[in-house]
């Protein structure tokens, strides 16, 4: 039976989990487009992605474009099916 | 951590939150392709009206029309660097809108009969014109499979026989069924071979 996951269930980590998941396969999003989406502070945002990257759920990839910083995120496989369980749970609680 | 039960009221906000967050992101990547179809209207609107009203100078405007069109859509497309979201086929969709418009080029040379004139010095007969059309066409679909699949074989194989054809075209016309027989049919025999055996 699907679990509820822990580090997911926050809001906004589940609103992240749920934008990422949103992406095309293998495709990453810009940090600051992914805190703009979700009305979320810089400080906010950077603190839940560290979570979530720890848990190994994201990965978080700095690079430059035109000699400025940029950080993306992707979702990995790992985060992608812990994410799909915990909405089935979610769904199983509310008995859809 | 959290290990309180959860409600189904809770679960239901939760789950309403994870519709939103995807429609969001959804939204943000439906907007990438908007520009460009900002851009494109706009260069149409521009282009045809100047058809319509100083055809004389329509050939002209289009070429620069189509220019900026194509440079913008590099800067603003979502295979820009700089594009919020990176992804794998949005890259693809780039490489394939480029060859479209590398390939529709020599199209339009080849179904034009003034082109052959200006460029050899004489007209090219229909029958040259449409055999060398249809077969580009075709390496058209392998140029472009090659881009899709990622395979060199593929990609090189439709290039080749593509640039093949328009210069047999225009400096063997003697010989220009020959050489597709055995330039064109030789080439794809030879990529099918090395396919078999690399298994790609």
């Amino acid at each position: 039976m699907a679990e509820i996951d822990p580090i997911i269930h926050t809001p906004a980590r589940l609103r992240v989990m749920a934008a990422l998941v949103a992406l095309p396969p293998r495709s990453q999003v810009d940090f600051r487009t992914l805190g703009k989406t979700l009305e979320l502070t810089d400080g906010n945002l950077g603190s839940h992605l560290a979570t979530l990257e720890e848990a190994g759920y994201i990965r978080v990839e700095k690079s430059f474009v035109n000699r400025k910083p940029r950080t993306d995120v992707s979702l990995t496989a790992r985060g992608r099916a812990r994410f799909e369980e915990h909405v089935e749970a979610l769904r199983a609680i509310c008995g859809i | 951590m959290n290990t309180k039960p959860i409600t189904p009221a809770e679960a239901s906000a939760a789950l309403g939150d994870v519709e939103q967050a995807g429609n969001r992101m959804k939204a943000i990547i439906a907007a990438r392709s908007s520009r460009l179809l900002l851009l494109w209207g706009i260069i149409w609107c521009v282009g045809f009206c100047c058809t319509q009203f100083r055809p004389e100078i329509a050939g002209r405007t289009w070429i620069v029309l189509d220019v900026i069109g194509v440079l913008a859509s590099l800067a603003l497309g979502p295979w820009a660097p700089c594009s919020a979201i990176k992804d794998p086929v949005s890259r693809r969709i780039g490489v394939s809108w480029l060859v479209f418009l590398v390939y529709g080029i020599v199209w339009v040379a080849l179904l034009d009969p003034r082109v052959g004139s200006r460029v050899l010095g004489h007209p090219l007969s229909y029958g040259f014109r449409i055999c060398a059309f249809c077969v580009i066409a075709c390496m058209f679909g392998y140029t472009v499979m090659g881009v899709w699949l990622r395979s060199r074989i593929l990609l090189w194989t439709g290039i080749g026989v593509s640039a093949a054809t328009v210069l047999g075209l225009v400096l063997l016309p003697a010989y220009f069924f020959l050489l597709l027989a055995i330039g064109g049919g030789g080439a794809l025999v030879v990529a099918g071979l090395i396919m078999r055996k690399v298994r790609c």
